[in-house]
């Protein structure tokens, strides 16, 4: 039987990455089942779920890679494998933005605006977290000097939507350069989307 | 899949943009509410409206909190008043007016439209009394508005009503003299008048309207302003043309218009009512940055009502139709750019600089979206010479098959440039000038009715 695992990859970007990476995958006989990836700051991670027939390979994927990345000059790179919780993967999923998706009614975006971010955006994931919101994906980006970030999340556990707005209310107020907008992603979708599901 | 920097314009939009609905209108229709004694017309009036309006404020709220986008305004248009009171005295309309505006009061809307009529081909006995009877109603209730059809490209103009509603708009601001003839703020002749607009002062729940429906109004002179500004910033002023700009405009009213479409629809299914259309216009406001005046001095005359402005604003009219109709289901109203000189701060300082006079502004309304808007004159002009002012609004209209409206008001005691305030979404502007007063009034007084034109002949 067909085991599944996940292997992540953090590297200096460069090109060729996925490449090395996809083609150890191949030649270790494994088949891939979905990727991600993300730069930050040049700074690449990738994301890997593959499955393998030949058990015993398995534990050689991240020495391979892991060579095969420094050959061709990836000597920052870091490679790190392990077993899937079959429970919890889902076959022929290759939308990176499939769970954000698929419980549309409780899905919103939190977004941050702020001149500065280290304790602004701490305070947010404490308060996600003790609402028991679930974050799904993040990304943020400065611009003209205003720090921006940007949270998608996922509301299905929230007991209050009216204490949760004033908890992020109650931030603002301390902070008179922070503003804070929570909205329903269908707005996004709106916006920029030919399509509109209502 | 939503990428990030869609999502970061929407939030600029919103932040910096002056995104808003601008307002979500409920249209009502009163029809069953006539009944054998004023009294219990109005008591329906207002038991019907309370049904089916005591969640609209609330709901309306919940939708803005849901997006984070502001609706400005909660309203709701009622059946023109002249069929629901016929048969009443210019008392009984008297009542009806005060019974819509208690029933806006007690649901919490900001206005209600509806006090109207249609005299496009003649001026029944309803009719009369309820144009008689629009000083009272109009200084007397807070949230009434009142529209008046005069004309149609079908039908023509109705000079004889346009002759007696010239007396009647000096009437109502001599009545609201103590507000500077606000009154007259609340009024609005039309030709062509849609029976879906949203839009205050001109809202009216026409007679093919469904029993209740949800009408949208959208706004955004502050986002189209802002892309317009982007794009010459990215590209350089010398690499674009002016069908670049044109094309921009376009995307930014498909994203100003899809909000207005989302919420609508949202409110429309959560009352259990149909959603209508979405009046996709450009309303300005007071504030800064949310201007038509601004969009245009942006896009290349350095005065508002230079050479120029109306091949500006007839761009503009054009690319917010288009794009805003890409956007949503059903687009209706009046859809196109607003330029009311009292709630355009860019259009108000160019009255005031003298760049902007009456006849520039009559071409602009050409192209534009609706026509005289928020038009301050002299107390002193003649009720001849606002019906002919207002005839050549309404020629507009029926010719070039378009809506064309006109908000003048005389303001009591007060001469071209004095200033005037109304404070607030009515704003403040310095009092045009108007020239060749009281040279019109053979013309007024010969009456009657202007023939309907030549294309009108479509059978």
């Amino acid at each position: 039987m067909a085991k599944k695992v996940v292997i992540s990859i953090t590297s200096k970007d460069k090109p060729g990455i996925i490449y090395t990476a996809v083609n150890t995958i191949k030649d270790l006989g494994g088949n891939l089942l979905s990727m991600n990836q993300t730069v930050l700051d040049n700074y690449f991670s990738m994301i890997i779920i593959a499955s393998f027939s030949d058990i015993y390979k398995i534990n050689s994927i991240k020495d391979t890679v892991s060579t095969r990345l420094k050959k061709h000059t990836y000597n920052n790179s870091e490679v790190v494998v392990l077993n899937c919780d079959e429970s919890t993967l889902t076959s022929n999923n290759n939308d990176p933005y499939s769970s954000f998706e698929k419980s549309i009614n409780d899905q919103y975006v939190l977004s941050l605006c702020s001149k500065t971010k280290n304790d602004n955006v701490l305070n947010i994931l404490k308060i996600c977290t003790e609402y028991d919101i679930n974050i799904l994906n993040l990304f943020s980006k400065t611009k003209n000097s205003l720090y921006t970030m940007i949270f998608f999340i996922d509301t299905t556990e929230l007991k209050s939507m009216i204490k949760f707005r004033g908890e992020l209310h109650k931030l603002e107020q301390i902070d008179p350069n922070l503003r804070i907008m929570l909205q329903h992603h269908e707005i996004f979708k709106a916006t920029n989307e030919i399509n509109i599901n209502i | 899949m939503l990428k990030s920097d869609h999502i970061l314009n929407t939030v600029e939009m919103i932040l910096n943009e002056n995104l808003d609905v601008r307002t979500l209108t409920m249209g009502i229709n009163l029809l069953d509410c006539k009944s054998d004694s004023i009294d219990k017309t109005c008591k329906n009036i207002i038991d019907k409206i309370y049904s089916k309006a005591k969640d609209f404020v609330k709901t309306c709220n919940e939708f803005a909190t849901k997006y984070s986008i502001p609706v400005v305004n909660k309203r709701i248009s009622v059946t023109p008043i002249s069929y629901v009171g016929a048969g009443f005295n210019e008392e009984g309309f008297i009542k009806i007016a005060e019974a819509l505006d208690l029933a806006a009061t007690k649901v919490g809307i900001d206005l209600i439209g509806g006090y109207s009529a249609n005299v496009e081909k003649g001026i029944s006995n309803s009719d009369l009394c309820l144009i008689n009877a629009l000083p009272d109603v109009l200084s007397r209730t807070q949230k009434v508005n009142a529209s008046i059809n005069v004309g149609s490209t079908r039908c023509g103009i109705n000079l004889d009503a346009l002759k007696l509603l010239g007396k009647i708009i000096k009437d109502v601001a001599e009545k609201t003299a103590d507000n500077n003839g606000f009154g007259a703020a609340k009024l609005v002749i039309f030709c062509n008048q849609p029976g879906d607009n949203p839009f205050m002062a001109g809202a009216m729940h026409g007679l093919g309207e469904a029993e209740v429906v949800i009408n949208a109004g959208v706004s955004g002179p502050g986002v189209i302003a802002k892309a317009l500004e982007r794009k010459i910033h990215e590209c350089g002023r010398e690499n674009i043309g002016i069908h670049d700009l044109a094309e921009e405009i376009k995307q930014a009213a498909f994203r100003v218009t899809r909000c207005g479409e989302l919420i609508g629809r949202e409110v429309a299914k959560t009352l259990d009512i149909p959603f209508g259309v979405v009046d996709l216009s450009l309303a300005p406001t007071p504030n800064v940055g949310d201007s038509i005046g601004e969009i245009m001095k942006i896009m290349g005359v350095d005065a508002i009502g230079a050479p120029g402005s109306t091949a500006i604003i007839a761009i503009l009219n054009d690319a917010v139709k288009k794009g805003g109709s890409f956007a949503s289901q059903s687009v209706g109203g009046l859809s196109g750019a607003f330029i009311p000189v009292m709630e355009d701060s860019e259009l108000a300082k160019a009255v005031e600089n003298g760049e902007l006079g009456l006849e520039k502004l009559e071409a602009m309304t050409s192209v534009c979206s609706v026509g005289f808007d928020m038009l301050p004159i002299p107390g002193s002009v003649d009720a001849e010479t606002i019906t002919a002012i207002i005839a050549d609004e309404m020629a507009i209209g029926m010719i070039n098959s378009k809506t064309t409206a006109a908000r003048l008001i005389p303001i009591p005691g007060k001469e071209t440039g004095e200033f005037v305030s109304f404070g607030g979404l009515f704003g403040e502007s310095i009092i045009m000038k108007i020239k060749n007063t009281g040279k019109s009034s053979r013309f007024v007084n010969f009456a009657g009715k202007i023939p309907a034109p030549i294309h009108s002949l479509k059978n």
